[in-house]
């Protein structure tokens, strides 16, 4: 009897498998969103169900993270963040002044905060906070918080009253302010630290919302914080799934399991532009810090020569790679520095296809040339790299009179770097975001003859002025001066080219019509308060 | 008795296969190149490090001392139970191993169950209705599922069965049993091609056997045949096959969990090799490798319960 049931139970699986595989077509199923949204205001919605987004890592990576959550979830605020423009504004500290050498800075800070736990902000806060700072440093998958880089040479820090705060610094930081934006002054309330300096449960900070629940590696719930000091949220809750896979994720969005993609690579501009125009959907484009670039090995052979960076420069027609292979989501570059920083200077972008051929003719002449183009296999699989290179290849594999190869090779980052390190390659494609507000450590890292990025990379770059503009950068006390040099040094790199900019990137997310208000912007300070359902 | 001693032979043997395979992982990685010093600086805010900043994190992380020492450092905590923190993340490995192997398990064991049920299932059916059309449409289902990429299926299962029949989550574990399901099958499609069509290659060479014979000739019905006497004695090499199937699915959820973000030990070791997390891929390899070493012995120890044989010789697989 058991044999038969046995036989009985196998056949029946084999019939459910076959029935599943044949399954007929739905009839009543519609496709979340598909409607357009209703006419109802923000006011008359039920905000008080839960808005999912998905993202591609953990918005809160925990008692480990230095910050504990993104800081876009607004959950914590920060003393400084920035203004459209990239400068300094005010968030919990409404005004600050430096005296003459830059060495002393006061902060003053805003009156009337308080944490969502109900205590209040004041200058002993801020103290706890960087006794906190001094533990680390603490890593991070957003900025690593380190008081040695954030806050160079600080000697003390003390209250002249219970809202104001004094730094003082060994040496003059003429852009403290710039460093501070952000993640580099992020303030929580101190009880929520561990006795070594992590979280020790959710954070505690002044912002909108508050995490209420949190797994690891799966999702995060944050809730509207009723007693915030500002503009409170609309949305009662959120909850920020992680999905890795870029499909997955796109899939989640068009199933209606998540009302929004969020964070860096939210979609793929192919699937942005797939989604673009449908009414179900917006398709938001804001600006971002990434800036790609064309690295190429300076210290050898045929891009020690200027001339054959300019022809490869001169060759790119940039517009068409964001409109082929980013589907228009960019921004043609001319110059180093992101056009989302402050002190960004607009650099032409030239393309003269005949020109850079004839520069590149006049390297290489007819003999033999073998390039060797690296592609860190990570970055492949967020951008077009595969495509844009074999663009770049048959841009250079068909100038009249050369005898140019190029072998395309993706590999592992580590192993990329090495390689490059080694100088044995000669173009490799590569992201490069703004670390801080102040551009000075990107400029010393790619272009000065001992900058970090520049032997890493194996650039090669090595320019007499750009080294002595650099050392002048990292005393100057003179803000007119300092502005003159980032200038300046962005121009040489237009003409001297340490590497090729390609294209500056530009944030694309995407969300359901069934909500609204959520855009794409780098971080500020408005995160998720304008994001309710529309209907 | 005799189970006893052999279960206590294959667990000694355990030993010296952890230490070749913590070997294996350890050389490993430090023979592939690439270097976690560079990220281990940037989550701590050095974006630009000098050559002292790397020294110093390469000491930090006990880089800097020889292979052999590094080995032998990390093989007395791991022996008690400290694997270590990960140099990403910073967080306690056997901690996070051990959160994250019942997830990983849990996918495993369906995907198997997957595996078995119409692996099995549709052999012993290909069997048993051999040379007809059903036979021929199942072998051709079974070539399917063996020629499909895990990846590709299992984002075309999404699709389906997620964004358009609404049916099942795309990702995540927050729907219990049904959470399951895609990854289980999109892990188990290949294993379920091959298992049909061993299981009806053996069933059918069992039939050609001299017991068969005198079975049908005692006015055995069909079934009775098919089921109890020629099923059970190709159990045992299918046994072993479907033992073998453990180590590739637990290898393959690695891609799975990616697809499916799924917060097992696959998506964990993916991103800790991409970052050359050395601590966390020894201890990811050690743990997996015990797993595999035990499901190993359970089915050595299935044999015994399946084939009379093996325990008329002492318990001798």
């Amino acid at each position: 009897m058991k044999k038969k049931q046995l036989l009985s139970a196998l056949l029946g699986a084999v019939l459910a498998m076959s029935l599943a595989a044949c399954g007929g077509t739905p009839t009543s199923e519609e496709t979340p969103g598909a409607t357009a949204p209703s006419q109802s205001s923000a006011a008359t919605v039920d905000q008080t169900r839960e808005i999912a987004f998905a993202a591609s890592r953990d918005q809160c990576p925990g008692e480990q993270d230095a910050y504990y959550a993104s800081m876009s979830l607004g959950v914590w605020e920060p003393l400084i963040t920035k203004d459209e423009h990239g400068k300094p504004a005010p968030a919990l500290s409404t005004e600050w002044e430096h005296n003459e050498d830059s060495t002393v800075w006061t902060f003053h800070l805003r009156e009337g905060v308080t944490f969502s736990n109900g205590t209040q902000f004041n200058a002993d806060i801020v103290l706890a906070n960087f006794d906190r700072m001094k533990k680390g440093p603490f890593e991070s998958s957003f900025y690593g918080m380190n008081i040695d880089t954030i806050y160079p040479g600080l000697i003390s820090y003390e209250k002249t009253d219970d809202y104001t705060v004094v730094l003082t610094l060994a040496e003059g930081q003429l852009l403290l302010d710039y460093t501070m934006v952000n993640y580099g002054s992020a303030i929580f309330e101190p009880s929520c630290f561990a006795e070594d300096g992590t979280f020790s449960g959710f954070p505690i900070g002044t912002g909108p919302y508050v995490v209420t629940e949190n797994v690891l590696g799966q999702y995060c719930v944050i809730q509207r914080n009723d007693n915030y000091w500002g503009t409170p949220g609309i949305t009662q809750t959120f909850r920020f799934k992680v999905i890795p896979d870029a499909e997955t994720r796109y899939t989640a969005l068009r199933a209606g399991e998540v009302q929004g993609l969020c964070d860096l690579g939210a979609i793929s501009p192919s699937q942005a532009a797939e989604i673009d125009g449908d009414p179900a959907y917006n398709v938001s484009v804001g600006d971002s810090g990434i800036t790609h670039f064309l690295n190429v090995n300076g210290g050898a052979f045929p891009f020690n020569d200027v001339r054959m960076r300019e022809g490869l420069s001169l060759l790119l027609d940039r517009q068409t790679i964001i409109d082929s292979f980013y589907n228009g989501y960019g921004i043609p570059a001319g110059g180093f520095l992101s056009y989302t920083s402050a002190f960004y200077e607009e650099q032409p972008v030239q393309h003269d296809p005949e020109k850079g051929a004839q520069l590149i003719r006049e390297v290489v002449g007819d003999q033999e040339v073998e390039l060797r183009f690296l592609l860190p296999s990570g970055d492949v699989n967020r951008y077009p790299y595969q495509e844009e290179a074999e663009y770049i290849q048959a841009l250079l594999e068909n100038i009249e009179g050369t005898n140019i190869k190029v072998s395309i090779q993706q590999m592992d980052w580590g192993p990329c770097k090495d390689e490059m390190k080694a100088g044995n390659y000669n173009m490799c494609l590569k992201i490069q975001g703004l670390p801080s507000a102040n551009p000075f450590s990107l400029f010393k890292g790619f272009m000065h003859t001992e900058g970090s990025t520049n032997i890493n990379y194996g650039l090669g770059y090595h320019n007499d002025h750009v080294d002595a503009l650099i050392e002048e950068a990292t005393t100057c006390l003179d803000a007119d001066r300092l502005t003159e040099i980032y200038k300046e040094l962005q121009e040489i790199s237009a003409t001297d080219f340490p590497n090729i900019p390609v294209l500056y990137s530009q944030e694309v997310v995407a969300s359901s019509s069934d909500i609204t208000g959520y855009q794409a912007t780098v971080y500020g300070l408005t995160g998720y308060t304008q994001v309710c359902w529309a209907k | 008795m005799a189970i006893l001693k052999y279960i206590g032979r294959r667990l000694l043997v355990l030993i010296p296969v952890l230490l070749g395979i913590s070997l294996a992982a350890f050389l490993l990685g430090r023979i592939a190149p690439g270097d976690p010093v560079d990220d281990a600086l940037f989550r701590i805010g050095i974006e630009f490090p000098t050559e002292e900043d790397r020294a110093a994190m390469r000491t930090e992380l006990g880089l800097d001392k020889s292979l052999p020492e590094q080995y032998l450092d990390w093989l007395g905590k791991a022996l008690h139970g400290n694997l270590g923190r990960s140099y990403i993340g910073n967080q306690d490995i056997a901690h996070e191993l051990m959160t994250r192997l019942p997830i990983t398990l849990k996918v495993s064991l369906v995907a198997m169950l997957v595996a078995v049920i119409f692996g099995v299932g549709g052999g012993v059916l290909m069997a048993a209705c051999h040379d007809t059309w059903l036979d021929t449409v199942l072998k051709g289902l079974s070539t399917l599922l063996l020629s499909i990429p895990g990846f590709w299926l299992a984002l075309f299962l999404i699709t389906v069965f997620a964004e358009w029949l609404h049916l099942l989550p795309t990702s995540g574990l927050d729907r219990g049993l049904a959470s399951l399901i895609l990854p289980a099958v999109a892990l188990s499609a290949a294993n379920v091609g091959s298992t049909s069509r061993f299981t009806r290659g053996n069933i059918l060479s069992q039939l050609g056997e001299q017991y068969i014979v005198v079975a049908n000739a005692k006015g055995l019905s069909q079934r009775a045949v098919m089921v109890g006497h020629a099923f059970r004695n190709s159990l045992v090499p299918i046994i072993t096959l479907i033992g073998n199937y453990f180590g590739g699915i637990l290898g393959g959820s690695t891609i799975i969990e990616n697809i499916f973000a799924i917060p097992g030990l696959g998506s964990y070791v993916l991103s800790a090799i991409q970052n050359r997390d050395y601590p966390v891929i020894q201890g990811y390899v050690l743990i997996t490798g015990t797993t595999f070493v035990l499901i190993t012995l359970a089915i050595d120890l299935l044999y015994l319960a399946v084939n009379p044989k093996i325990r008329l010789q002492g318990g001798e697989a």
